[in-house]
């Protein structure tokens, strides 16, 4: 009967369907943005920051990862790891070479032992663009998530403790991290 | 209708500008109206997309030489 047949197809269809729709749903990215960030230099952390706080006014959630030289843009404020325990010397070293606050990045071009910077610093003021500072406070009033990288941590010799005062961040791996990336909208690796 | 929330962004440069269009939206509620100065050349398009994206309406928009005045309205 032509009928049947048709209600058959019909049936079929809707079955195929709901089917395709769940599978859209699940596959469909979360409101998420991540900022893998490698480097410690001032001009590429601000270009992160940059993204990070634009992505929150946007309204997505935004995680950053802060890797290798990366972690050094989580040191000074109200934390600033690498002070209160005993280490091996090479930790100790590279405590004593490493910025001790976000603004004492270096340029990653022509920074000429600060005074590049200083003076793109100065520049940046009169021209009304945000500096480190203000740019990391925004984010994290809007609710950054940070996430530091366990191995650069162990490598870096910081603690637990010194990890768990820097306001809105865990240690975390890679695995971990390339989870939430699998599934955001868009991932950035500065 | 309610004055809307006045924000002053001028002399400000981007992202600034839509930082504190976003701060100011967590304290409005449905039907407030957000009216924002900026001097910022990317605010024209930076507030457009802004409205898009996080599905605010834009209610009203000009540009006089650097100045872009946007009248916005959260849904």
């Amino acid at each position: 009967m032509p009928e049947t047949n048709l209600e058959q197809r019909l049936a079929n269809l809707e079955q195929e369907l709901s089917r395709l729709r769940a599978e859209f749903a699940e596959r469909r990215p979360e409101d998420l943005v991540c900022i893998i960030c490698f480097s410690g230099e001032w001009d590429k952390v601000f270009a992160a920051l940059t993204l990070a706080t634009s992505a929150l006014a946007l309204g997505s959630e935004v995680h950053v990862f802060c890797t290798f030289w990366g972690a050094s843009l989580l040191r000074g404020g109200p934390a600033t790891p690498c002070r209160s325990h005993k280490r091996p010397w090479p930790q100790r070293l590279l405590d004593l070479l490493m910025p001790k606050s976000i603004e004492d990045l270096p340029l990653s071009r022509m920074n000429f032992f600060g005074i590049g910077r200083r003076m793109l610093r100065s520049m940046m003021k009169k021209k009304g663009v945000a500096d480190l500072t203000t740019l990391m406070a925004e984010a994290r009033e809007l609710g950054v998530h940070f996430h530091v990288c366990d191995t650069s941590v162990s490598l870096f010799g910081w603690s637990d403790a010194e990890i768990g005062r820097i306001p809105g961040c865990d240690r975390c791996g890679a695995a971990t991290f390339l989870a939430l990336a699998l599934k955001s909208r868009a991932v950035f690796f500065i | 209708m309610a004055e809307p929330v006045q924000i002053d962004a001028r002399g400000m440069r981007c992202p600034r500008p839509i930082i504190e269009l976003a701060k100011a939206r967590r304290n409005a509620r449905p039907g407030d109206r957000i009216l924002i100065t900026a001097d910022d050349l990317a605010f024209e398009s930076d507030v457009k997309a802004w409205c898009d994206t996080t599905a605010n309406r834009l209610v009203e928009i000009r540009t006089q030489g650097e100045t872009t005045v946007a009248v916005v309205e959260i849904i």
